[in-house]
């Protein structure tokens, strides 16, 4: 299992193709800085990362920083110290940015 | 130069997205500093730039400065009017703006004439 971090707003579409290339359904995804701007838009396609991965989180700071709340129910809301956890129970992370 | 009404605007662009870098900032700077030289001045929010325009923003757990109560004071500096590029909010999923700023939105024909009618332009 592995952690992916993106912190780049959707507006940077060769990183989320490059994301949705590695990433396979079981990994871990965290939205952090201007990447928890993703949290607007809902995406079911199953070639988007969006689409593929199960476990999408945002960071909380950074989504009320910027005036959002996760309103899409498939992003769960965690702080740094979920962000430490997850950290440690996947076999590596990967800075996508 | 004198100051008159054919003083060609000053075009200040916004596409950067507030908080992750440093452009929403200096770009509200140069806003600031330009109307306190009484330049005439228009302000254009397209791409990720409209970002900055969201309600709610609360960005002390990141410490950095909230820039939407900085916007909000633009028109106690004479900007009266902010462009916001409507096809930018659609494709961003985004149907709500902070409703205390003085928005106009504005389509790619009016933006171009905003780039054409400026006498200088600055993108952020």
């Amino acid at each position: 299992m592995i952690l992916h971090t993106l912190n780049k707003s959707p507006s940077n579409e060769a990183l989320s193709e490059q994301l949705s290339q590695v990433i396979q359904a079981d990994d871990q995804v965290i939205l952090l800085e201007d990447g928890v701007y993703h949290s607007l838009l809902e995406n079911n396609d199953t070639s988007h990362w969006l689409g593929i991965a199960a476990h999408v989180h945002a960071l909380n700071d950074d989504l009320k920083a910027r005036g959002l709340t996760s309103n899409n129910s498939a992003i769960k809301t965690i702080d740094y110290a979920d962000f430490v956890r997850l950290s440690s129970e996947c076999d590596k992370v990967i800075a996508w940015y | 130069m004198p100051n008159d009404n054919k003083q060609k605007p000053i075009l200040i662009v916004n596409q950067s997205a507030p908080y992750g870098n440093a452009n929403a900032k200096e770009s509200l700077d140069l806003a600031l500093a330009s109307s306190a030289f009484e330049q005439a001045l228009s302000i254009l929010f397209t791409g990720d730039g409209i970002y900055q325009l969201l309600p709610k923003q609360s960005p002390d757990d990141i410490q950095s400065k909230n820039l939407l109560q900085m916007l909000k004071a633009l028109p106690i500096y004479g900007v009266e009017q902010l462009y916001v590029d409507q096809q930018s909010l659609t494709e961003r999923g985004i149907t709500e703006l902070d409703t205390q700023l003085p928005i106009v939105l504005v389509n790619s024909v009016e933006i171009s004439r905003l780039y054409h009618d400026a006498q200088t332009v600055f993108r952020f």
